[in-house]
This record gives C-alpha cells, sequence and structure tokens, in this order.
C-alpha cells in the first residue's frame, strides 16, 4: 500500500500513481463496503463512488497525503453512511434479496476446518448480516469496524470523526439488539 | 478447582470484552474457565470473519469502470455541467411548440380589417406632403 499519495503536476503521471494506489486498495474498501452495506451491487456502486470522490479531491487539492488507506477509509464509510441513510426512506429494501443473501455466503470463508464448522460460520455470517438491518446507520458502522476488522475504538472514533465515548455507546447498542445472534456465534448452536 | 467460581464472567460480560467495552480484570486473568471460553471466542471470530475470497474478475470489471469514470472526470465532463443547458434547451423547445400549438387567429381582427381598408383606399392621402418634405428625394 501506499504510504504517500499526491497530486503531481503531470495528470497522466498522476492518473497512473492513483490506479495502482487503488488497485492496492480496492479489495479492502470493497469489503468493508460490502460488510456495512450486504448488498454487492450498491457495495460496488460505493466502491466507485469512493475512489472517484478520492481522486477528484487529489485533483482539487494538489497535496500529498500522508495516510491515504485511512483518508480512504473514512471516505468509504461516509459514502456507505449516506447510502444507508437514504434507505430509510426505501421500504422496498428492508432485507437484502435472496439472491445477495446467497452471494454472501458464497462469499464466505472456504479454507479448510471441518464442514459442519463451515456450515456454521456461513449461517451464523448470514444472520448476523440480517440482524445488522437492525441497526441505525452509526451502529452499523462501528460494529462493521469493530467485528469484522477488528479495528480500536479509538481508531474508529478517529474514522467517523467521533468521540470515543459516542463510539463506546453506538457499539453497546448494537451489541445488544445483535445479542441473540452474537450468543449463538460465541456460546451455542441455535442456529 | 476455581477459588471463585461465583464470580464467573456472564456471557455478557465476554461480549462486551471481547468488543472492548469491558476491561478484563483479575478473576478472568486467573481463572481458567473463564480464560479457556475467551480463547475459544477469538477463534470462533478469526473463521467468521476471515476475509473472503472476492472474484479477480469482479474487481478488474469494478476498476474498469473507476476508470471510465474518472476519464469523464479528467476531460472536464460532469452531468450537472450540462444539465443546466439542457434545462434551458427544453424549455426553448416547449415554448416553441406551445407556440406552434396556438398559431395567430384570423386575420378578421377589427385593427386588421381597418388597416387593410385603408390600404385599398384609393382616395389620396393626407399625410402624403409631408412624407414629400422629409423623403431621401429631398435637395437639402
Amino acid at each position: 500500500m501506499a504510504e504517500r499519495l499526491g497530486a503531481r503536476s503531470e495528470p497522466h503521471a498522476n492518473t497512473r500513481e492513483f490506479s495502482a494506489w487503488m488497485s492496492s486498495e480496492q479489495k479492502r474498501i470493497f469489503l468493508l463496503c460490502l460488510r456495512m452495506l450486504q448488498e454487492r451491487e450498491e457495495a460496488d456502486c460505493a466502491t466507485q463512488d469512493t475512489f472517484l470522490k478520492a481522486f477528484q479531491a487529489l485533483q482539487r487539492s494538489g497535496n500529498d497525503l500522508e495516510e491515504p488507506g485511512k483518508w480512504v477509509t473514512r471516505i468509504a464509510i461516509n459514502t456507505c453512511l449516506d447510502r444507508l441513510r437514504s434507505r430509510k426512506w426505501q421500504i422496498w429494501r428492508r432485507r437484502p434479496s435472496q439472491e445477495d443473501e446467497s452471494i454472501i455466503l458464497e462469499m464466505a470463508p472456504c479454507d479448510e476446518p471441518a464442514a459442519d464448522d463451515r456450515v456454521f460460520a456461513g449461517q451464523i455470517q448470514t444472520r448476523i448480516a440480517r440482524a445488522l438491518q437492525k441497526l441505525s446507520p452509526r451502529q452499523r458502522a462501528v460494529f462493521a469496524l469493530r467485528h469484522y476488522e477488528n479495528r480500536g475504538l479509538d481508531e474508529i472514533a478517529d474514522l467517523l470523526g467521533l468521540d470515543a465515548g459516542t463510539v463506546k455507546m453506538h457499539l453497546f447498542r448494537g451489541i445488544r439488539k445483535l445479542r441473540t445472534e452474537l450468543h449463538d456465534l460465541y456460546f451455542g448452536r441455535t442456529a | 478447582m476455581n477459588p471463585r467460581p461465583e464470580s464467573h464472567w456472564t456471557e455478557d460480560d465476554f461480549i462486551q470484552s471481547f468488543y472492548g467495552l469491558k476491561a478484563e480484570d483479575e478473576h478472568v486473568r486467573s481463572c481458567t474457565d473463564c480464560a479457556s471460553r475467551v480463547q475459544k471466542m477469538a477463534a470462533v471470530h478469526a473463521e467468521v470473519v476471515r476475509p473472503p475470497e472476492v472474484p479477480p474478475e469482479l474487481l478488474a470489471e469494478q476498476r474498469r469502470r473507476i476508470h471510465q469514470r474518472m476519464e469523464l472526470i479528467s476531460r472536464g465532463w460532469h452531468p450537472l455541467r450540462w444539465a443546466g443547458a439542457l434545462a434551458a434547451m427544453a424549455a426553448l423547445v416547449f415554448v416553441l411548440l406551445l407556440h406552434r400549438s396556438n398559431p395567430p387567429g384570423p386575420l378578421n381582427d377589427p385593427f386588421f380589417t381597418e388597416v387593410s381598408a385603408m390600404d385599398q383606399n384609393p382616395a389620396p392621402r393626407a399625410i402624403q406632403p409631408i412624407e414629400a418634405l422629409v423623403g431621401d428625394d429631398n435637395p437639402e
């Protein structure tokens, strides 16, 4: 991953450098969007929007970035939050489609653990994905960054532009809403 | 076996601790049962959240579309830039269509009738001498 990313005077060189950096970050950003939005097509659009916003911002500012990874993560989170907030009014999409659920299931880890463990992991992932619909956009962002990306609470606060206390509150409320699924995940197999 | 079995953590305690909302205390550090549950949780979590495989063709197609949009931006094309011009053009077309659908009325308007009658009148016009004074053929 590039440690610095900047806007050069030559546009072609600039675009090439941006494309190389984008390729290194693309999968991570797509997965973050997918985990926050739980819909492949929407995650795809959010990823595209994220990199385009980054490209435009770099063209405008012309400054080098010290932490481009963190910066683009913040753009991705805000893009997903905007999409989640706009979903509030879209009553026809209260839950992901069957097709999206099956895609998320297919994309579950598929290495070597025992077959029943894999099935269980897939089931519980789907249940958690469904249960995420119960969370507010901010709760979902905090939970996704903590649960899937294992980020520290201070780091999450920095990414979301919130103080640590607010992040803790969002996480606490989110976990409370996901209580059943998380208990099944960690302590039992009632899925 | 456990020195303080009554103070085992609840499942909610474990979950809150796992997500960073509750600090580990002396009991969890010293109790083998609780410590093993923490380890088991970590193993389950690692299994469930392992980064999934994303089809490379999906990422390639996504990059292609991003590059397309980047190129449009680099050329200075932006949908909003054209929105104003398109709106003005649509308004102009609308006005023209409206005008065409309401053609001027027949020429039986009293004003036009009167003007026509004056034009057809062969009688000499009173203003002709004045026109002759200010006309182009005036020697002045």
